[in-house]
């Protein structure tokens, strides 16, 4: 059968008394979804008895089932229209709230994924300019959503610390002025940290994620200097060092500095090495990221790369162990199964770029090469790398938002993404709390629609939907997420950005 | 109680030397939209051309990507009408509360317009 998962036969189904939904076999349970955003995990008896109109009208499963929208006569229009307003609240946002900026393309370090995404550290003419800096800090405040979020990557962009530095200071000094909400983040390698960098970052409230790929025989492993040299042991120092200072300030536990782990071959041994050593560390958190074969990792794919299944395998037993050290009282959460579970029992949008329905691609983010390229994702900026600008949507230098926010391209990727518009993804189960990347399938199937039956993109992260939904249904894995989603709402409470950073860790 | 239509024989031909199965299924009969999913869905099994006429009768024919015998065939044969029998269902619960959803949507639209959206948690959602 489909992925999409196939009645029992023979099935008697009722249809005049069911409602608008989806529903996905489980095994041994069926999931049931409506595009309001609400889910009801049924057996398998209590399915056939509901899809075949045998509920008992005082049956507390069907009152259960009405109030969430799954039974026609008693849809309770309001409730479902205030669901899917809250649920889609991204989609009135007027602009891209979070603005990738290349500061340059080059790097000190040659990861197994990425090495020929970037150059060498003697390639200062793949800096961005202070000018460009400053015209790209223009455009994006000519972006009209209130809340900004300023990424800065690379390459490392350390390397190029003084528009860094400067792009900060312009950001802020804008923000102040227009009275809009600024968030910074810088995604280094820490290779080139300094106490010095370090205080000018906490002092401008910068926050500061990083790549740890797990212990050192691992990480530098993936994510070797040019050269030699182990770079693991500095990443370790720093994020140690920054802990240690923002925990010496009082009210600043919100700054610590975060970490991604990007999988590949190399990793499946070490599930519950990786997940050690970011408890060792105080980490709050693990974001286990999968490889996506664009881009350069494409042409590495053979060396470094997984199949669909073996990443779901390492992704469950990595997601397991950390539940168990939960339940050892240790606090410990993986960020994606938070990102899914944000969506499926908050029924909010957490800022997940690649998982909207359309694409955040321009509508919620955008990308900014160091020549001033504007790109609808850093995905697409790094195809560009690759010699195809086809996700070119404008230059800081001509373009202004109206043109970036109206060009082919843009609207194309708009289109393609609405999963209403995938026949597949229309019928899914896990449709209300996914999305499609239009530059990862026109890498993949020479496509920006896809083809989901056949697409890694829908089988990954159906593995990662099924992962977290089978696991929601156990009690105790219950208590545990409901802990994740209170802290993570407090901690949204307390100044969080709310857009992911996409962190070229994942390249 | 209507009963789902129960997985019929249907008309189908074999071809093991050439790895393909095809149905002529008609439109009248099984819905041109639960057809035409069907035939979507077997895509990761199968390479699918489909021929015909979409208001009489359809042809979809299924060549294997693996090479398969008679067996294989019919196992391929009996994932495409369950899936068929399932397009139905799903085709049957769009279709029937379309109205529904269209109320909805619009009455969200409309939430999300005035004043009524409930308080977005996220800074952005804010925006």
């Amino acid at each position: 059968m489909s992925r999409l998962t196939t009645l029992a036969e023979p099935a008697a189904v009722e249809l005049k008394g069911l409602g608008a939904f989806n529903f996905r076999d489980m095994g041994g349970w069926h999931l049931l979804t409506n595009d309001w955003g609400r889910y009801m995990m049924l057996d398998d008896g209590e399915f056939a008895r509901f899809m075949s109109g045998r509920l008992a009208e005082r049956d507390p499963l069907r009152e259960e089932l009405a109030a969430n929208g799954f039974v026609r006569e008693r849809t309770d229009f309001a409730s479902m229209a205030r669901s899917y307003a809250e649920k889609t609240a991204f989609q009135r946002l007027l602009g891209p709230s979070l603005h990738m900026m290349v500061v340059t393309l080059r790097c000190n370090q040659q990861c197994q994924y990425c090495h020929s995404s970037v150059v060498d550290p003697s390639r200062t003419d793949a800096d961005m300019d202070l000018a460009t800096a400053k015209r790209t800090v223009d455009f994006i405040f000519e972006t009209p959503n209130p809340a900004i979020c300023i990424e800065f990557q690379g390459g490392e962009p350390l390397l190029n610390w003084p528009v860094v530095k400067f792009v900060t200071l312009y950001a802020r000094k804008k923000a102040e002025a227009s009275g809009r909400k600024l968030y910074l983040t810088l995604v280094s390698n820490f290779t080139l940290m300094t106490e010095e960098r370090v205080d000018f970052l906490f002092a401008h409230d910068v926050s500061i994620c990083t790549s740890l790929d797990g212990p050192a025989e691992l990480h530098n492993k993936n994510r070797p200097f040019l050269g030699s040299g182990a770079a693991q042991e500095k990443v370790v120092h720093w994020i140690e060092r920054m802990q240690a200072r923002c925990d010496a300030i009082v009210g600043r536990p919100f700054s610590r500095p975060s970490a991604l782990m990007t999988t590949t071959r190399f990793s499946f041994d070490y599930s519950k090495e990786i997940v050690d050593l970011y408890v060792k560390l105080g980490m709050e958190q693990i974001f286990v990221r999968g490889l996506s074969p664009i881009g350069y990792a494409k042409r590495v794919w053979g060396d470094v790369g997984y199949t669909t299944a073996e990443f779901l395998d390492f992704y469950s037993r990595t997601l397991d162990y950390i539940l168990e050290l939960n339940r050892k009282g240790v606090p410990i959460m993986e960020r994606m199964a938070l990102i899914l579970l944000t969506k499926i029992v908050r029924g909010v949008d957490p800022g997940f770029m690649d998982l909207r329905s359309p694409t955040g691609a321009v509508l919620g983010c955008l990308a900014y090469n160091y020549d001033g390229g504007i790109f609808v994702s850093d995905e697409g900026r790094m195809l560009d790398h690759m010699g195809d600008d086809s996700f070119k949507v404008g230059d800081v230098a001509s373009s202004d938002w109206d043109a970036v926010l109206g060009h082919p391209t843009t609207r194309a990727c708009v289109v393609s993404s609405v999963l209403e518009n995938q026949p597949m993804c229309a019928q899914c189960a896990f449709k209300p709390y996914c999305g499609v990347e239009p530059v990862y399938h026109y890498e993949t199937q020479k496509s920006i629609f896809g083809s989901m039956p056949t697409s890694g993109w829908c089988r990954a992260r159906m593995g990662m939907f099924d992962a977290v939904f089978q696991r929601l249904r156990d009690k105790e894995c219950r208590k545990i997420f409901d802990r994740w989603l209170e802290w993570d709402r407090r901690w949204q409470e307390n100044g969080g950005s709310s857009a992911e950073p996409e962190a070229e860790a994942a390249r | 109680m209507a009963k789902a239509p129960a997985r019929k024989s249907k008309p189908y031909s074999v071809f093991p030397s050439n790895s393909i199965i095809s149905f002529s299924l008609r439109v009248s009969e099984h819905g041109l939209e639960p057809i035409l999913g069907a035939a979507y869905l077997m895509m990761d099994r199968a390479y699918v051309s489909i021929s015909g006429s979409r208001a009489r009768t359809l042809e979809v024919v299924l060549k294997s990507k693996s090479p398969a015998a008679s067996v294989e065939l019919d196992a391929l044969g009996r994932s495409f009408r369950a899936e068929l029998e399932t397009q139905k269902v799903r085709w049957g619960l769009a279709k029937n509360n379309l109205t529904i959803r269209r109320y909805i949507v619009e009455q969200a639209v409309l939430l999300g317009a005035g004043s009524g959206v409930p308080a977005p948690e996220s800074p952005e959602a804010g925006a």
